[in-house]
């Protein structure tokens, strides 16, 4: 009974993402690819996709909220949560980011690898499913992290702030009450910060296919916000209440790909409990299957394996922190980086530039430690790197930037 | 073909790998030799374009055979 409730939202849930899965795929949108990007090339075309992207789902619910109410107060996962785990966001973005370098690419992306034929990102999509399973479905994240995490988390309810969106922090800063004035001017400043980012690439601005790529994902985020907290997604929350056995992860929610990892995993042991088959679950499937679509039709599917037992254990490795820095930072380069900031989340926006930072570090201390034919220790490689970032003078330098 | 000085086999290995050690043999090589790069991501051949234009160096060819991607690279 509680699949038949949820089979339409878990349709369309699926096509959204079949169609990210074959936009991604179509335009090489990839947020690990465009840290690169820019890091490696100074090229920020793929940033300014992302940036854009972020910018569309912006606009997008600031109008379903306006059009429809949108109860953001209460997603899944939190992002408005007055509880402010700032470490949360900021230690698991950074373990997502360096995660996601050395895995090849993010939680989507992965998806998408697996769409193209790849057997390594299988395997980080294992990986990663183990770590979203454990520290969502097990006491590991309790154990491991809930101890020492938790106490530095801000409540700020305390002061009478009712979230962490911008909106509320803004009104608490500025003194006065939230209002609808105040939040689309809030919103309307982040969108245009995100647009500006977008649009003062030059290398963005020429590729069509960016543009559209770009676009595209941000309104397939504002799709997954419709279809799960406009007036159908709500009925089917309604609805599920009354029911005496609950399909899982019934909520207002858009998409995100590490919890979903997790979840999947759950199903995969447990195939015939369909109440398993969630929202996230289904654009896993979706994302694959879009990818896989696309490939097939362009002749470009190929199977692609490992090239050595040290690429196993990097794969291994990024597997590891994506799976647990995902779930730790309550979302992923889609997940917070674009659906999480769509919100007006303060803790979104630490997780897109932990993530970011950890990638480019990753990346940039990979980049010395091959150009100095791996003699160049770590510590000397990542001193040199925050000196490349103006994170430290440049009296630390241990290396040239080669 | 043409005639080559280096060559990378960056088969089987994940973004951002092969552009990585592209840009690394580039640095080292000097003007007016070529290098063979082989890749399997379908993601090179744009990685790789793009990196050319930041290098402004020139890709003299590039092909695909069973899954495999050429570039043939000459250092400005």
């Amino acid at each position: 009974m509680g699949l038949e409730v949820t089979t339409s939202l878990l349709l369309l849930s699926f096509l959204g993402a079949a169609v990210m899965g074959a936009v991604a795929h179509k335009t090489n949108f990839c947020t690990m690819g465009s840290v690169s990007d820019w890091v490696n090339m100074g090229n920020t075309a793929r940033f300014g996709a992302w940036c854009f992207s972020i910018a569309v789902a912006i606009l997008g619910v600031l109008l379903l909220e306006q059009l429809y109410s949108l109860p953001l107060e209460s997603t899944i996962p939190p992002y408005r949560t007055a509880n402010f785990a700032w470490l949360r966001y900021l230690l698991g973005g950074v373990m997502f980011g360096v995660g996601m370098t050395l895995a090849g690419g993010c939680g989507s992306k992965t998806l998408i690898n697996i769409g193209g034929g790849s057997l390594r990102s299988l395997f980080v999509f294992f990986v990663a499913a183990v770590m979203a399973y454990l520290m969502t479905k097990t006491s590991f994240y309790e154990i491991v992290f809930y101890g020492w995490i938790n106490p530095t988390s801000i409540d700020l309810a305390q002061w009478d702030i009712q979230s962490q969106s911008l909106t509320d922090i803004s009104a608490a800063l500025l003194g006065i009450s939230p209002s609808s004035v105040l939040h689309w001017t809030t919103g309307l400043i982040l969108f245009s910060l995100f647009l500006f980012m977008a649009l003062r690439s030059k290398h963005f601005r020429k590729n069509k296919q960016l543009i559209w790529g770009g676009g595209t994902i941000g309104l397939v985020i504002v799709f997954g916000w419709y279809i799960s907290g406009g007036p159908g997604g709500l009925e089917v929350i309604e609805t599920v209440e009354w029911l005496d056995e609950r399909p899982l992860g019934v909520g207002v929610q858009s998409y995100t790909f590490i919890n979903p990892l997790g979840e999947t995993l759950a199903y995969l042991a447990e195939p015939t409990n369909t109440l398993l088959i969630t929202y996230g679950v289904v654009a896993v499937v979706g994302v694959i299957v879009g990818s896989f679509i696309y490939a097939i039709i362009t002749g470009t599917f190929r199977i692609t394996k490992f090239s050595s037992k040290q690429d196993i254990l990097k794969h291994f490795i990024g597997g590891l922190l994506m799976g647990t820095g995902g779930v730790l930072a309550m979302g992923c380069t889609i997940g917070q980086g674009i659906t999480g900031i769509s919100t007006l989340a303060v803790g979104s926006l630490i997780a897109f530039v932990s993530i970011i930072s950890g990638s480019a570090l990753t990346i940039k201390i990979s980049y010395y430690k091959m150009a100095y034919d791996d003699e160049a220790t770590f510590v000397a490689a990542l001193l040199s790197t925050l000196v490349d970032f103006k994170m430290l003078p440049e009296s630390m330098r241990k290396l040239e930037e080669p | 073909m043409p005639d080559f000085q280096h060559e990378l086999d960056s088969r089987n290995e994940s973004c951002p790998m092969p552009v990585m050690k592209t840009k690394k043999m580039l640095k080292g090589m000097a003007a007016g030799e070529v290098m063979h790069v082989i890749a399997s991501d379908p993601a090179s051949v744009q990685d790789i374009t793009i990196l050319l234009e930041s290098l402004n160096d020139e890709l003299l060819e590039t092909s695909e055979t069973d899954g495999e991607y050429h570039f043939y690279i000459k250092k400005r």
